[in-house]
């Protein structure tokens, strides 16, 4: 019963996703890409911090390095219609060495120490791609692919303007990035990872080798951040350093919080209240991020595990004063 | 009758300060061996130093062959050396079955495999299931190991060495902090499950200790004072003198009154 009720929640909202294109204005459409794109690079998070405990501050190394892998791929395949996959598995592939390159550095801190190394690495990523003007255009950032087309193979070519395609191949790519991530959890990888998140000291004395897992985690959620970095700058056509700072590492870090950083559909909640929120607030005033700010402490004060955690007691609520009307 | 364990001239500084002088300790294949001392005396640094948490100053521990000072605790403990911890060290937030099934998973070597759902694999619940079973567990299968009661706690601390079928069982203080039926039902258990197996035992319990060992070592200030069985523990006067003093007052006063 409560299997149905999950699968009958995930198909429909999945339809939603499918039919949302058809009704909504560009202008919608656009913004729920975003939310799909945020959803991706949350979910990577969650497997950092949520499932294994392992906090980052530097999560913006994972989306960018993606999004300029991506971006410098489209740029120097020159053949008109580049297959688009290809451009996404670049992405995701590079953030993939980043990450084991990012663990191997950092494989023996925890907590803190963990998140101030990785903050300081993402630095010397971004300062990389400020300075290496040749390659990555500097503080101008890449552009220059928003006229493009490119193939997907057996459908045939698009215009990357078009903002429908944008849609279905960011949610097409979400959906295969999500479900991969949630297998991942089920694994017996993924369930040492919960075990270390518990207790790291007794799961080496039980014979695992904890920094092998440390590893494997930090290179898949990198794939994963990656294929998000890839995405979005497929939807925005523009790469900057931006994407790569200090200030996109906490936006990932607020959507995780927002959402709930412990639960695996948390970031997907996160990333929708975020991006409209940002949109709505940023409407209003300029000083929307002030506003932000205060929600975000809000919640931290009454609801520190999110909407997700909030959702997830109520229901629990609902359940016991269900069994004791049953009694 | 081979060796299981052999430490020869272990020895462990804490800056100046030497917590184990010069140790050879040799623990029989299939014997339960204790190790008994006053506090302080350095037993818990030694167990700390055979699995691998601390490396020695100087000297040399072998594991049956091989040389196992100075390899990672995950190395020792698959060579087939497990150990229990004095203060609890389960995992607290997980099930009981979340905890046990942890073993499982890290005795069959797939804790690292990314393919396949864990909950798809039968014979992992079903080991984990009866290893629980074996530890008087499953009735608390799905609740949260840290809201157990402390005698259930040391079950599953036990257990959890226990269920990586070690060739050698390392407990430290199995005994700690239990009422004197818990006791009872530990000992019992640990009988039971190291039956075919060799263990090294701290304890400060002296009933827990002469009922359970073949060979008692005893060790003071970090020096090894002598090594025998417990009929000749019980009678060696520099024992009584450094340890056992009091013990067989207590006993003797207790059996007369």
């Amino acid at each position: 019963m409560r299997q149905n009720l999950k699968h009958g929640s995930v198909v429909f909202v999945l339809l939603l996703a499918v039919l949302f294109p058809l009704v909504m204005s560009n202008f919608q459409t656009y913004l729920v890409t975003q939310v799909i794109i945020y959803s991706v690079l949350g979910i990577s998070y969650y497997l950092l911090l949520g499932h294994t405990g392992l906090l980052s501050f530097g999560h913006a190394a994972f989306f960018g390095v993606g999004a300029y892998a991506a971006a410098l791929s489209l740029l120097h395949l020159v053949d008109p219609a580049v297959p688009v996959p290809i451009v996404i598995f670049i992405g995701a592939v590079a953030v993939f060495l980043c990450g084991l390159l990012f663990g191997l550095i950092v494989l023996r801190l925890a907590k803190i120490y963990l998140a101030f190394a990785t903050l300081a690495l993402s630095q010397m990523i971004w300062a990389i791609a400020w300075k290496w003007r040749d390659l990555t255009g500097g503080d101008d950032g890449l552009t220059g692919w928003s006229g493009r087309v490119v193939s997907l193979p057996v459908i045939g070519q698009f215009a990357l303007s078009n903002i429908r395609f944008s849609y279905y191949l960011c949610l097409v790519f979400a959906v295969v990035a999500i479900t991969l991530s949630w297998y991942f959890t089920k694994t017996p990888l993924g369930n040492t990872l919960t075990a270390m998140k518990s207790n790291p000291n007794r799961t080496g004395f039980l014979g695992v080798n904890v920094n092998a897992a440390k590893l494997m985690v930090f290179a898949f959620s990198g794939l994963v951040a990656g294929l998000s970095g890839a995405l979005f700058i497929l939807m925005k056509k523009m790469v900057s350093p931006h994407f790569l700072d200090m200030s996109m590492s906490f936006d990932v870090l607020i959507i995780s919080v927002i959402g709930g950083y412990a639960s695996f559909i948390g970031p997907i909640i996160g990333a929708f209240i975020y991006v409209y929120l940002v949109e709505y607030l940023s409407s209003f005033t300029e000083r929307w991020q002030l506003l932000v700010g205060a929600f975000f402490v809000l919640l931290l004060l009454f609801y520190p595990k999110g909407i997700a955690g909030m959702v997830g007691d109520a229901v629990k609520k609902v359940r016991v004063v269900g069994r004791k009307g049953e009694r | 009758m081979t060796n299981v364990l052999s430490l020869k001239g272990v020895t462990k500084f804490f800056g100046h300060f030497q917590v184990v002088s010069n140790v050879d300790l040799e623990v029989r294949s299939g014997e339960k061996h204790a190790l008994i001392g006053p506090n302080g005396a350095g037993k818990s640094t030694l167990f700390n130093l055979i699995t691998g948490h601390y490396v020695p100053t100087h000297g040399t521990i072998h594991f049956k062959d091989t040389r196992i000072d100075g390899l990672a605790p995950y190395k020792i403990a698959r060579l087939g050396l497990a150990r229990s911890f004095q203060i609890i060290n389960i995992f607290r937030e997980l099930t009981v079955f979340e905890n046990m099934r942890n073993a499982v998973v890290a005795k069959r070597r797939l804790a690292v495999k990314c393919i396949g759902r864990l909950t798809a694999m039968k014979q992992i619940t079903k080991e984990s299931e009866y290893l629980l079973d074996r530890f008087a567990l499953l009735p608390y299968r799905d609740e949260p190991a840290g809201t157990l009661g402390y005698g259930q706690q040391r079950a599953l601390e036990v257990g959890l060495a226990v269920a990586l079928d070690p060739e050698l069982v390392l407990l430290d203080e199995p005994g700690a902090g239990l009422s004197p039926e818990e006791t009872r039902a530990i000992v019992r258990l640990i009988q039971e499950v190291t039956e075919q197996k060799t263990l090294l035992i701290v304890e400060h319990d002296m009933d827990v200790v002469f009922k359970l060992a073949d060979r008692i070592s005893v060790l003071t200030y970090g020096v090894i004072l002598t090594t025998g069985t417990p009929a000749e523990i019980r009678n060696n006067a520099a024992v009584k003198e450094a340890y056992l003093g009091n013990f067989t007052n207590d006993n003797s006063g207790a059996g007369s009154g």
